[in-house]
């Protein structure tokens, strides 16, 4: 079984790092990182992935412009959004929870990280 | 050059002259009436004269052409009634006569015998009646005339309306004669008037003709008169008129070569130049009139009073000040003698002085007034004054007058008791300044009020603020739990990465610790120590910490401290931390290394400076001291949107981990705790200010 392939973007360099070597550590994944949404599409756009995971709350373009652009290239890659704010509608908009995979608050608790992605790739390969 | 040699208009004999060209005192109309007028009397003369002509020529003729007729009619008549008489054929008679009514003017033919009994007629009622029984008797004469020389005769009535013809023809023989001797007379009356009326008539309607043709050309040539002639005179009238009315702009402007035009285009010539001269005539007047004005102005104007007088000594002006040191306004002293407007007097003496004037205009030199006069006013109060006369003279030197000025030297004699006054004033603000210190410590017991408000509000936009928090705490509490995760997992014989993520796990963890303590100094209501604290203390202890944690990288430090500086009543430690945070964002700005400058200096808050006003929200009120401490560096600076937000909340120009956000957050509610303000300025490459002001503490309160 080949191994699944993962962007993750978040400006938060250590929070990268540590997730990569989290996720890595299952054996199921390939993780590549990103310290912004522009980097992040650059990379998707260079290589594709099987799974996108990025933050919603950066400098310049955010979570939702990465959503947004993603879905537009490519309308079934599954993306997945994590965030500090589980339940403020101000900021995870309708129209971006119905449009995401997938969402995360933070802190990542491992289990429902692990549960989260499984769920998006599945929605994936059955759709 | 010789402006006399031009013509002039305006002498009275010249205006004399034209009004006797003019002529028009003959004629009560315009030219435009009168011509037309003469032209139609004229014209009327000799057309009634021409009828009157006419009517008598044509009457004589009809009365020669009926007396031919008569003429011609009696001789061939009588011949024919002598030839009917004489041979017995008298109805031959009766039928010529009868017949003979067909010429229209004849009124009547009758044959008379040799009784003068009437033999034959055009009327038949005259047959058989004697001649003096008719309307012909008067002829009777005529008749005896005729029939004795037997010739004819032709006569005129004497209103030359009837004319008779007279022809004598033999008759026959008297009974006792065999020649024939009785002698007829043929009278042929013939009526003029018809035919006279007749010529009368034709002779009207020709005239009537002729007269119709006549107007027609005279209407003719009145138009063409009013053309060439009137329409342009008028506007060569209307012209003057304007011109005269002080229009000097008027112009005629008729054009041809006739003697009208030439009379225009003088006129016009002439109009041009008593319009250029009443221009510049203007021009002269109105720069006068300014100089003068300027003149008055400037004389009125200035401090020192003015008396102007002729060379009678009468007065000719004053200005303001002098009106105000003699009691006289100027339309009273003008015309009146110096002496009754301008009295002085010696101080010591008490007796009159000479007034200067008088020696001015005898001498023609510059007086000046001795000191220790004293001028009366109008109102007997007296103003010591110093003063001068000099004469004023013409371009050709001759005295016009004299120019005195004179001034109230009443403020140098008083300038001791001022002083005094100036004593007593300051007293009097002493005891105002105190009033207002009272109202100032009120004024603060009102700001501490205020203060408790402000910390309220603080309190509600915490709560606004959580968010922000929950985001900033949540990144390092993300990295813990993902760190313990993997721990938990990791395989054997990694170490070396184990340990790495014990260390970002322990980083984050410090990272959560910071903002949470950096929040609480933000959060905390104020508990300040505050004491009375010399600010250049604080700033050498601050600087020598701030040393010590950051260490001085190619950084040179420049001190600007004022001494004495006023105290400020802070909390000594809250204020060196605010200067650490302010140190630690310079000494962070300028990695390469820089200049630091730290100043400290006493200013005044003046009106529309930030910050400075009369609201409670304000720290400082005008006019009060403030002490300012400036923190500059030579760093990157700050874009303008970033140091907009430079004092919001978890606002940080840092790479995430690395600040919090809330260092001057912090900064700004301590010196807000202190009633005082920061403010900073920056630009991008030069450098950054900031500029922390305090309440220096006033007057007594230093000693306290």
């Amino acid at each position: 079984m080949t191994k699944q392939r993962i962007l993750l973007i978040d400006d938060e360099a250590g929070l990268c790092k540590v997730m990569k070597l989290n996720l890595e550590q299952t054996g199921r994944y390939e993780v590549v990182t990103a310290c912004s949404g522009e980097e992040g599409l650059q990379k998707a756009k260079e290589t594709p992935f099987d799974l996108v995971i990025t933050d919603f709350i950066m400098p310049g373009l955010d979570g939702r412009a990465v959503l947004k652009a993603l879905k537009t290239s490519r309308p079934d890659g599954p993306v997945v959004l994590f965030s500090a704010y589980h339940d403020d509608p101000g900021t995870i908009t309708a129209d971006v929870r119905h449009e995401a995979d997938g969402i995360i608050v933070k802190p990542l608790n491992h289990e429902q990280l692990l549960k989260t992605i499984e769920q998006a790739l599945a929605r994936r390969s059955t759709s | 050059m010789n402006r006399n040699a031009r013509p002039s208009y305006d002498q009275p004999g010249a205006a004399e002259t034209l009004h006797v060209l003019n002529g028009n005192r003959l004629l009560p109309w315009s030219l435009r009436i009168s011509v037309p007028l003469l032209l139609l009397a004229f014209g009327l003369l000799i057309g009634v004269f021409a009828l009157f002509r006419g009517v008598m020529d044509s009457q004589r003729r009809a009365e020669a052409s009926v007396r031919e007729e008569a003429r011609s009619t009696a001789t061939v008549v009588s011949g024919l009634l002598e030839y009917f008489y004489l041979t017995g054929q008298e109805f031959g008679a009766d039928l010529l006569i009868s017949q003979q009514s067909s010429h229209p003017a004849l009124r009547l033919a009758l044959v008379v015998d040799d009784y003068n009994d009437v033999l034959l007629a055009t009327s038949y009622r005259l047959k058989g009646q004697a001649l003096r029984d008719t309307t012909l008797a008067a002829l009777q004469p005529a008749f005896e005339r005729v029939r004795q020389r037997f010739s004819r005769h032709e006569a005129l009535s004497a209103d030359r309306q009837t004319l008779v013809a007279l022809s004598p023809f033999l008759l026959g023989s008297t009974p006792d004669q065999i020649r024939p001797s009785r002698v007829g007379v043929l009278c042929l009356q013939y009526d003029l008037s018809s035919v006279k009326s007749q010529e009368l008539v034709d002779r009207l309607r020709q005239s009537g003709e002729f007269g119709l043709v006549v107007l027609l050309l005279s209407l003719l040539a009145w138009g063409y008169f009013q053309h060439l002639v009137t329409r342009r005179s008028e506007r060569l009238v209307e012209a003057a008129g304007r011109m005269a009315a002080g229009e000097y702009r008027a112009r005629s402007r008729l054009e041809g070569s006739d003697e009208l035009a030439q009379i225009s285009h003088s006129f016009d010539a002439m109009a041009e130049e008593i319009q250029g001269r009443d221009e510049a005539v203007r021009t002269a007047r109105d720069q006068l009139a300014v100089a003068k004005e300027w003149l008055l102005i400037t004389l009125r104007s200035i401090g020192d009073a003015v008396i102007a007088t002729n060379v009678d000594g009468r007065i000719q002006f004053m200005n303001g000040a002098a009106t105000q040191l003699t009691g006289w306004t100027e339309q009273e002293a003008v015309g009146r003698t110096l002496r009754e407007v301008f009295h002085i007097i010696d101080e010591a003496t008490r007796r009159p002085v000479d007034s200067p004037v008088e020696r001015a205009l005898a001498e023609g030199v510059v007086v000046a007034l001795a000191n220790h006069t004293l001028l009366i006013h109008k109102d007997g109060h007296e103003t010591p004054i110093a003063d001068s006369a000099a004469p004023i003279r013409n371009v050709e030197g001759a005295l016009l007058g004299v120019v005195m000025v004179f001034r109230d030297a009443t403020p140098e004699r008083r300038s001791r008791e001022r002083e005094r006054e100036l004593a007593a004033a300051e007293a009097a603000a002493e005891v105002e300044r105190r009033r207002a210190e009272e109202l100032r410590a009120a004024y603060d017991k009102l700001k501490e009020a205020q203060g408790q408000v402000v910390q309220s509000e603080k309190l509600a936009s915490l709560g606004r603020l959580a968010a922000g928090i929950a985001h900033e705490l949540k990144n390092p509490l993300a990295i813990v739990l993902q760190g313990v995760s993997y721990l938990k997992m990791a395989e054997e014989g990694t170490e070396e990465r184990q340990r790495e993520v014990l260390g970002m796990v322990e980083e984050a963890v410090t990272r959560a610790d910071k903002i949470i303590r950096g929040l609480l100094s933000f959060a905390r209501p104020s508990s300040l120590n505050l004491a009375p604290t010399n600010l250049n203390a604080v700033v050498e202890e601050a600087l020598l910490l701030a040393e010590r944690q950051f260490g001085l990288r190619r950084i040179a430090v420049i001190k600007t401290l004022r001494e004495p500086l006023p105290m400020v009543f802070v909390d000594a430690v809250q204020i060196e931390q605010v200067l650490i945070n302010l140190l630690a964002n310079a000494f962070q700005a300028m990695p390469a290394g820089g200049q630091l400058t730290l100043r400290t200096e006493v200013q005044t808050a003046a009106k529309g400076e930030a910050g400075v006003g009369l609201r409670t929200t304000d720290p400082f009120r005008p006019g009060q001291p403030v002490v300012v401490c400036e923190v500059r560096d030579t760093g990157v600076g700050m874009l303008p949107e970033q140091l907009a937000r430079a004092f919001d909340p978890f606002f940080t120009t840092k790479p995430p981990g690395e600040g919090t956000g809330l260092g001057l957050a912090i900064v700004h509610t301590i010196v807000e705790l202190h009633r005082g303000a920061i403010s900073m300025e920056s630009e991008v490459g030069k450098g950054t200010t900031a500029r922390v002001r305090l309440p220096a503490i006033e007057g007594r309160r230093e000693q306290r």
